[in-house]
């Protein structure tokens, strides 16, 4: 392969800057490794396929006279059985689409990931259905507090969720962890995009040791961001009504839009390895 | 050379992409059509059979357009082409309702997705400013795939293309949704989940072809309540496919690859 498909090729993957496509780069840049490479889609996505499909499961359970909490896990295994095949084909499909760099294809690599990918699979859609569900029982036997039937809101909520954990947890998605030789706070240049560690203290590192800094701050972040998208929504569609919504809503957009300038202002001139031109 | 494989960013493939837009656009219109001469059961698995190989064709649509450097474009541009196959879809059986002719709706729905799909490709062109030489045919084409795999799969689902029975079965329970998303899904995994520098289009056709009886499968399960036994042998007939297509796809993984290891570290390889 001549270098300058090389850099192309290199350049289609840096577009794509999150942990998971570094672990794709790393083969190109000569660094085999031993972590999974679980390219399943856009997280928005992926997680309205399997909150979408669990949703739908758990609805038709409930119609055939299931207990809803028994009808919403049915539907969580079937969302998770799809979760794992589509994990299996991505992981399988990007590895070979590297194979002119020697990347051997582990297959326990494949196997060990796969039941915690598929258990935190579960437990998501099981929530997301859980909340659905939740929206659609009527108050004191009242009107219902949504129309919406449970599927379409289950992928809605799935596809917000896949947003937030793309938008917000990416960045604690282990970029640290794979980037570890290299300055902290001086994020991922596309200079270095690939170069990332492979080797742990005793053998290969493995996508199970990135996925302990992700399990201490991704995961808590966006489930953190999910619930002020939540809090938030409900100050303008339920608390003030419509005009007021408005208002309120471009009151709080304004709000986190000067929060997050102070912030990552804060953080930049604190920790960052920055300096003015 | 681009992800896809050849020299010029265009995609180069064993399986001519005319015979896979033939094998999905008139396989797939003839085989929702025949859905209506058959009973519920056969009629489904018809329709089914339809989406599917629609949904094969769509996705080497997407690896075509794909290989010109989409990058995290690939399942935006699923989004897209599945959006507009659920509006042309609704916009079709309305239309068949309107006119009391059931035999419009199918035809119908793949013109105005062919529509749709041309007014998107040139905005994307002319105001997006994306310079990408087959992005009209190819945004064309994965707006009608994604219109007959709706189709197909809402026939599979309600068991007739009828507006009422559709509209009952498929659009108020809310699985259009999920039908949406499931062939998002479907159509823009294949490529995204097999790209690199060694990316081989039978492959990503194999991947295609299990995700799409995957979707089969699933729409066996979703049509539980529209009554008779018909769920369960759409239900059987996907299981089957994807067992097949799946095990093509692994086998042929285990093949191309560098090597395959249960165990042990990479192999030494000078930098």
């Amino acid at each position: 392969m001549d270098p300058v498909t090389l850099g192309v090729v290199a350049l289609m993957g840096a577009v794509e800057s999150n942990p998971n496509s570094q672990v794709q780069l790393a083969p190109q840049m000569g660094h085999l490794h031993r972590m999974i490479n679980k390219a399943a889609s856009g997280e928005p996505v992926a997680y309205g396929v399997w909150c979408g499909v669990a949703g739908a499961i758990a609805y038709l359970a409930i119609t055939l006279g299931v207990m809803p909490i028994v009808a919403i896990a049915m539907g969580a295994c079937v969302a998770a059985f799809v979760h794992a095949i589509y994990t299996v084909t991505s992981h399988m499909g990007r590895i070979v689409g590297q194979s002119q760099f020697e990347q051997p294809l582990f297959m326990d690599v494949l196997t060990q990931s796969l039941g915690p990918i598929v258990g935190h699979g579960f437990i998501t859609s099981f929530c997301i259905v859980g909340i659905s569900y939740l929206m659609t029982i009527p108050i004191n036997f009242g009107e219902p507090l949504h129309v919406f039937p449970i599927p379409l809101l289950a992928m809605l909520w799935g596809i917000a969720l896949g947003s937030i954990g793309s938008a917000t947890g990416d960045v604690h998605y282990g970029a640290e962890s794979e980037y570890q030789k290299f300055e902290f706070g001086g994020g991922t240049p596309v200079a270095i995009q690939g170069d990332i560690v492979t080797k742990a203290p005793l053998g290969a590192k493995n996508s199970m040791d990135v996925v302990n800094f992700c399990a201490k701050f991704g995961g808590p972040l966006t489930g953190f961001c999910f619930g002020l998208v939540v809090f938030f929504s409900f100050w303008n569609t339920v608390v003030f009504g419509i005009y007021g919504g408005i208002v309120v809503g471009i009151l709080i957009i304004i709000l986190l839009v000067i929060l997050n300038d102070r912030l990552e202002v804060f953080a930049r001139n604190q920790y960052g390895p920055y300096e003015e031109d | 050379m681009s992800a896809g494989g050849s020299a010029d960013g265009a995609a180069a493939g064993a399986v001519s992409s005319t015979h896979l837009l033939l094998l999905g656009l008139v396989g797939g219109l003839i085989c929702i059509y025949l859905s209506g001469f058959f009973d519920e059961v056969l009629g489904s698995v018809i329709a089914g059979i339809g989406a599917v190989l629609a949904i094969i064709w769509g996705a080497d649509a997407i690896r075509r357009v794909a290989s010109y450097g989409l990058g995290t474009g690939v399942p935006s541009i699923g989004y897209m082409s599945l959006s507009v196959g659920v509006i042309s879809v609704l916009s079709g059986i309305s239309l068949s309702g309107h006119f009391d002719n059931i035999f419009i709706g199918p035809i119908a729905s793949l013109i105005i997705a062919a529509i749709i799909g041309a007014v998107i490709a040139v905005c994307a062109i002319k105001i997006v400013g994306m310079k990408i030489p087959i992005m009209i045919q190819c945004t064309i084409e994965i707006a009608m795939a994604s219109c007959i795999a709706i189709f197909g799969f809402s026939v599979g689902i309600a068991g007739s293309y009828d507006m009422v029975s559709i509209y009952e079965h498929v659009v108020a329970t809310g699985f259009i949704a999920v039908l949406f998303i499931m062939c998002t899904m479907a159509i823009q995994h294949p490529f995204n989940a097999c790209l690199g520098p060694n990316e081989d289009q039978v492959r990503t056709l194999k991947c295609a072809a299990s995700t799409a009886f995957l979707a089969l499968t699933v729409t066996g399960l979703l049509s539980v309540t529209t009554g008779g036994l018909g769920w369960f042998v759409v239900f059987i007939i996907g299981l089957i496919g994807w067992i097949i297509s799946f095990r093509s796809f692994v086998l042929a993984s285990c093949n191309d690859a560098a090597s395959t290891k249960w165990a042990g570290l990479w192999p030494k390889v000078e930098e």
